[in-house]
């Protein structure tokens, strides 16, 4: 693996198509994903011992991916975390250090390819963090990849198609769904003027209608411009409360309505994991539709760093299509600069996913703008909701920071802890954001994001050393005595 | 977002000398504002361990000052009004042969005549001090118990939370462009927000000094190096009492034979419980924050060897400063000779001990024109600078044959 | 609960063997193929953890390892992510113990 020139982070649809293309190019590529098996989220597979009699085209379409991916030689380093990329031993160079089983510890190349998918977002409400609230993406890993029922009654929170399948799949599982609560404003009078554009995408469209059939045929009702305001529980949850929204996305508190639940799923989107472009100092801007900060990237989709490109949800929330395309771009982006293709092939090659990547975007513009969850819900927290999870820090705690002079996340992380804890503020970061904005006028850009350093996830010392347990030793450099 | 503002005094850089500074210049009236081109504390004071450190203070014309300083962090909590998590410590660096005793004898005479305990502690008695350490192969430790530890973003906040309560405006992201100086009179600063007017400018701006004195013809020889630390999750099966440190080093290569991690062993634990873990240092004079790809492995390896427990502790985060010394090891402190208005506080060797009197020092030049607290004429910005007989320096042992950190 | 229906969402499937684990104690079944997480609820456990600096409990948030939230002690190693770590065969699994060490 000594000559290994490009690494591509996350192999989910944007990192196998980048990695495919990059090797097709003639570039020996590495594609690193902790899972123990590629295919990301969208194209999740199930692990080994399981089987699945899968033949639905989504399903026979990862296989394709997977298989081309196979034929091209790509190294694929599963169960393998990049926890670090740094400024490599030469000049033009970057220094992933990894973890997992029979990999190196580092692996230095001279072009990166992040390809890291995103997460759901979280907004608090009173009681979010009880056992039996989870976000959709949770709801329906557990059915459709490990065929669990996460619990018996339940009822959704959230906004847009995520939430949407999550329902379906849960009413299909036989879950007692009381509701599901869609808490985009007005989305009937704004989402008329782009039934042309939906009209389009008409196999989207059918998946979506599916699942209002699945959900009407249950008599599950969806309510549009309602969302679930607070819950309560012991060790675990046992009740909500959902409200109707008004404009701004805050509660009509006469419209209150309380259901005996175990169960609340909260799909308000995703939002990109950048974890890895902020650990590269790279520039972020706040992009609402893409879902939240995003790195700047060229029409190569190279970002500001030298060597460092940022694809598929990781780089802005666009789905598995958009995805594939900025994959494939940026596999043959990377190539021209590793000297593997001349730049007019990469070119034309780029140009001929122009019309379809144009599509994307508009379509995922549409579905952002649609389906962006209202302002007012970051005004369901009250001063003892927990915000930042893991230090258990508090809405009264983070206005403390904001009364001392905090002007930024990372004031507020400096005097509370907000972010410093486990998750790093994957959970929190975008919270604490808006609290910030919200409070004090701010804009998303002047409140900006945390810092990240390495390890990106927290790993023992002893890897980080390098520790050979058997040698009962690391190598040292030159250690002396 | 462009403006015009005009200001008594303007403090440049948010770290911990520009935060005491805004504040005592508030607290004498002076309407004050307070610029950082990044986030408060985002340089080597939103980077270090918390140390209230006066063991390792330039022991020539520096003692005075740090035993002042030092002395305010008794009522510091109460007049400032917010707690930052202040406690005495102690400091135990190990050591391995007699000559790395040697090296520190001068300095444990010197600094105990001057009140401030340091002193050689045997072997046998290690263990009495820090249970965890095996005394097995060392020839002794220095034990310095009149040191102190707190959490460093909570006394930049302390001071900034009252300043702004007495009236400081604090400008973060905004950078210094250019000075405005007219017949020998600073007039204010330019920067990427506009222009600030001001008849008296303070930098407060550490390893960016330099840059600074450069756009006004001025050769202020203050030397950056990078300087990483990490910090791990609590971790409950292991007890430090002391700040650990020790006098041998590891190296790493980071890009070559000349630029290796120089990492020596600095471990404490924090009253939660988490462990923070330094100091890999790399010579350059780069003004980057981000952490060399040798820096956490090497800072792991000094931690598992003293402290093999903590090899199964997650490690949450490593992170990377850029810090200063010059040559002599003093700060440059005082006015610029020739710029009427310019006041320099830069370049302290622990910026924390030193911050509540260089706000007093800073206060009085610029509301009196002079510093009867304490003499000050050592660390004249204009100052003919000459090596010291400790160095604080980081050099890679490649580049000679006794490669000494402090 | 786990499920067996088949529909057009829930392909036919099969799980892995059928091994045996320990949870707080107490034996259980569990199947090759299933995250620990899985497991866990399939037995009706809803803590995971408590928090260090509260005491409160946390289970499954976002299932996906991003979170911190479900953290359990496996074979005596604490703070390790149920919803990312598979089962094995004779695994003893805590539940509920305190973050950091």
């Amino acid at each position: 693996m000594d000559d290994i020139e490009l690494a591509v982070v996350g192999a989910g649809p944007a990192g196998i198509e980048a990695a495919t293309a990059a090797a097709l190019a003639g570039v020996n590529v590495a594609l690193i994903d902790s899972s123990p098996k590629p295919g990301g989220q969208f194209f999740h597979q199930m692990p080994d011992p399981f089987e699945c009699d899968d033949d639905s085209p989504h399903h026979a379409k990862g296989r394709q991916l997977l298989q081309r991916l196979e034929s091209t030689g790509v190294h694929l380093l599963r169960d393998t975390l990049a926890w670090g990329i740094f400024e490599g031993p030469k000049p033009g160079t970057w220094c992933l250090t990894l973890h997992g089983p029979d990999v190196p510890p580092r692996l230095n190349v001279r072009a990166v390819i992040l390809a890291t998918g995103a997460f759901d977002r979280s907004i608090p409400f009173p009681g979010w963090d009880l056992p039996g609230v989870m976000t959709a993406g949770a709801a329906q890993r557990m059915i459709k990849n490990q065929r669990m029922l996460p619990g018996k009654r339940a009822i959704l929170t959230g906004t847009g198609p995520l939430q949407l399948s999550a329902a379906a799949h849960l009413v299909d599982a036989g879950v007692e769904v009381v509701a599901v609560c869609e808490s985009a404003p007005e989305l009937l009078r704004r989402g008329i003027p782009h039934l042309l554009a939906l009209l389009g995408q008409w196999e989207r469209m059918r998946e979506g209608l599916s699942y209002l059939r699945t959900l009407a045929g249950a008599g599950v009702p969806y309510r549009l411009g309602w969302a679930v305001t607070s819950a309560r529980g012991g060790d675990r949850v046992s009740e909500a409360t959902m409200a109707k929204l008004d404009r701004s996305g805050r509660p009509i508190r006469k419209s209150e309505i309380a259901e005996a639940v175990d169960t609340i799923v909260v799909g308000y989107g995703l939002t990109p994991s950048t974890e890895l472009c902020r650990l590269l100092e790279c520039e972020l801007e706040f992009n609402r539709p893409r879902g939240g900060f995003v790195p700047r990237r060229n029409e190569r989709l190279e970002t500001p760093v030298p060597g460092i490109y940022a694809v598929g949800d990781g780089a802005g929330v666009g789905g598995a299509v958009m995805a594939m395309i900025e994959g494939r771009i940026a596999g043959q982006s990377a190539a021209v600069q590793l000297g593997r293709i001349p730049e007019r092939v990469a070119v034309e090659g780029i140009s001929r996913e122009q019309a379809a990547l144009r599509r994307e975007q508009r379509f995922s513009r549409m579905l952002g703008d649609l389906f962006s969850p209202p302002a007012g819900l970051y005004a369901l927290a009250t001063p003892d909701t927990v915000i930042c999870r893991c230090e258990q820090v508090t809405l009264a705690q983070i206005r403390e920071a904001i009364s001392y002079g905090a002007q930024s996340v990372s004031d507020v992380k400096n005097l509370v802890r907000t972010g410093m804890g486990n998750c790093q503020g994957r959970t929190c970061g975008s919270i604490v954001a808006h609290m910030l904005a919200m409070e004090t006028g701010r804009t998303m850009e002047d409140v900006m994001y945390f810092n990240v350093r390495p390890p990106v996830h927290p790993l023992p010392l002893g890897v980080i050393e390098e520790y050979n347990e058997a040698a009962g030793a690391s190598d040292q450099g030159r250690a002396m005595p | 977002m462009s403006r015009d503002s005009s200001f008594d005094v303007v403090v440049v850089g948010g770290g911990v000398i520009g935060c005491s500074v805004a504040y005592h210049l508030s607290a004498a009236g002076l309407r004050t504002a307070l610029l950082e081109r990044g986030q408060v504390g985002a340089g080597a004071s939103g980077a270090n361990f918390g140390m209230v450190q006066t063991n390792d203070v330039e022991m020539n014309h520096s003692i005075p000052m740090v035993k002042a300083s030092y002395a305010r962090f008794d009522h510091l909590e109460e007049e400032l009004g917010m707690p930052f998590g202040f406690r005495r410590a102690a400091m135990l660096r190990l050591l391995f042969s007699e000559e790395q005793w040697k090296l520190s004898e001068e300095r444990a005479r010197i600094l105990s005549r001057n009140g401030i305990p340091y002193e050689f502690v045997p072997p046998e008695r290690i263990r009495e001090i820090e249970p965890i350490v095996d005394p097995q192969g060392l020839f002794g430790a220095t034990y310095s118990s009149y040191q102190g530890q707190l959490n460093p973003f909570h006394l930049l906040w302390a001071y900034l939370r009252r300043a702004i309560s007495m009236g400081l405006s604090l400008y973060t992201c905004t950078e210094v462009t250019g000075f405005q100086i007219e017949h020998g009179r600073m007039r204010g600063v330019d920067t990427t927000r506009g222009r600030f007017s001001a008849g008296a400018v303070v930098l407060a701006t550490a390893a960016w000094t330099r840059r600074l004195g450069e756009m006004i013809g001025q050769d202020w020889s203050i030397h950056t190096f990078r300087a990483s630390c990490m910090a791990t999750e609590p971790v409950y099966n292991t007890k430090l009492n002391t700040i650990l440190t020790s006098a041998d080093h590891v190296e790493m290569d980071v890009t070559g034979k000349e630029d290796a991690e120089l990492t020596v062993l600095a471990v404490t634990q924090l009253p939660d419980n988490r462990f923070l873990i330094a100091q890999a240092n790399r010579p350059g004079e780069v003004l980057s924050t981000m952490i060399s790809h040798a820096a956490p492995k090497t800072m792991a390896i000094m931690a598992g060897r003293y402290l093999p427990s903590l090899r199964t502790a997650r490690l949450l985060r490593a992170w990377a400063a850029p810090t200063t010394f010059t040559d002599d090891g003093r700060p440059l402190l005082g006015p610029v000779k020739g710029i009427d208005g310019l006041i320099l506080a830069a370049s302290y060797r622990s910026g924390v001990v030193h911050s509540p009197l260089a706000g007093q020092i800073v206060t009085q030049l610029v509301t009196s024109g002079r510093c009867d607290l304490i003499d000050i004429s050592a660390f004249a910005p204009e100052r003919k600078i000459g090596q010291a007989e400790t160095i604080y320096m980081v050099k890679s042992s490649h580049s000679d044959s006794d490669g000494k950190a402090s | 609960m786990r499920l067996s229906k088949v529909s057009s969402l829930l392909p036919p499937y099969r799980r892995g063997k059928r091994i045996e684990v320990t949870i707080d104690g107490k034996k259980a079944d569990a199947y090759e193929g299933e995250l620990v997480s899985t497991v866990l609820l399939a037995e009706g456990v809803s803590i995971f953890a408590r928090k260090h600096a509260t005491g409160r409990p946390s289970g499954v948030y976002c299932g996906m390892g991003v979170c911190y939230e479900c953290l359990v002690t496996i074979h005596g190693v604490s703070n390790i992510r149920a919803c990312q770590t598979f089962v094995a065969d004779q695994m003893v699994i805590n539940t509920a113990g305190q973050a950091g060490r």
